[in-house]
């Protein structure tokens, strides 16, 4: 599963259970990411034990990207409760990965967050 | 008519470094400049980059990439969220150009973006304002992810400028001018961020 673009392409790789994103997301609004919140919430519902979203190759997120961000984490920790392992990797040297890491422990506590 | 909200500072005439580009609404439709938001907020931060670069003669060469990059980053966050904002709400029936400019100072970033916006979103758009500068940010920021997570898109969540606020010690202020007969309102919005 993956949807690629110009400028952006989110990755599943479900055998070693990463969802891989890179590049810029711009998008407009939720609609617009409404693809890859699909992606990344049957990725979610597709693993057993554990899930990681790697940031680390995003370049750039947009606040219309932070709220479906935070969307699909609300959507596995509340809405589904899912009983998965849920990691989001990012770089600990970009400022806004480890700003953007630690609001999204604050609003899921059983997130697990790693900074490389 | 003018009203301001926050610690609103007219900088005029325009002094030091600045930059100034302005969106026309009859040139393109939405769409396309949405592209341009991006591109624009690019251009903005890696033009200012190059003044930080002798600030930074203390640190070593690698910290200070690491530095010249989240300062980057951050430029164009903000542009970028400030131009998303003037696209999604300019009234585009008006032949008014939106504009997004930046001044460079000693101590500090300042960001303007002006546009023209629909009379019945003033009055929704001055409270949301209200609750920035009255409530604590951090609570409100944290309510507004939830809130926007649990329901639907919310197209006026304000979580770019709150994430402006928590996430970069930004500090904002507005002005609404009214400026014909019938009144049109124009919007502009500040944001400074102070540098270390």
């Amino acid at each position: 599963m993956e949807i690629r673009a110009e400028k952006y392409s989110v990755v599943y790789d479900p055998d070693n259970a990463v969802v891989h994103c890179n590049g810029a997301l711009l998008l407009n609004g939720a609609k617009e990411y409404e693809p890859i919140l699909q992606l990344l919430n049957a990725a979610a519902n597709g693993q057993k034990d554990n899930l990681t979203i790697n940031l680390c190759d995003l370049k750039f997120l947009n606040s219309s990207g932070i709220n479906m961000v935070t969307r699909f984490i609300i959507n596995v920790f509340d809405v589904e409760a899912l009983d998965i392992a849920l990691t989001i990797k990012g770089q600990k040297k970009v400022a806004w990965q480890e700003k953007l890491l630690k609001n999204l422990q604050r609003l899921a506590p059983n997130l697990n967050t790693m900074l490389d | 008519m003018v009203q301001t909200f926050g610690e609103f500072i007219e900088i005029q005439p325009k002094q030091g470094e600045y930059l100034t580009i302005g969106f026309s609404p009859s040139c393109r439709p939405l769409k396309e400049r949405w592209q341009n938001n991006g591109l624009s907020a690019d251009f903005i931060a890696e033009y200012f980059r190059v003044f930080f670069i002798g600030k930074l003669m203390d640190l070593a060469k690698e910290e200070e990439k690491v530095v010249l990059s989240n300062i980057k980053d951050t430029v164009k966050y903000v542009a970028n969220e400030l131009l998303e904002n003037a696209m999604k709400f300019q009234n585009e029936s008006l032949p008014f150009t939106a504009k997004i400019g930046l001044s460079l100072y000693d101590d500090k970033l300042v960001f303007c973006v002006t546009n023209c916006v629909d009379e019945q979103q003033v009055e929704p758009f001055q409270q949301f304002i209200q609750s920035l500068l009255n409530e604590d940010p951090q609570e409100l920021y944290f309510k507004t992810m939830r809130s926007n997570a649990l329901g639907s898109d919310n197209n006026r969540s304000g979580l770019g400028l709150l994430s402006m606020i928590c996430d970069y010690s930004a500090k904002l202020s507005w002005k609404f001018e009214t400026i014909q007969t019938p009144p049109v309102t124009v919007v502009t919005t500040m944001v400074l961020l102070e540098i270390y």
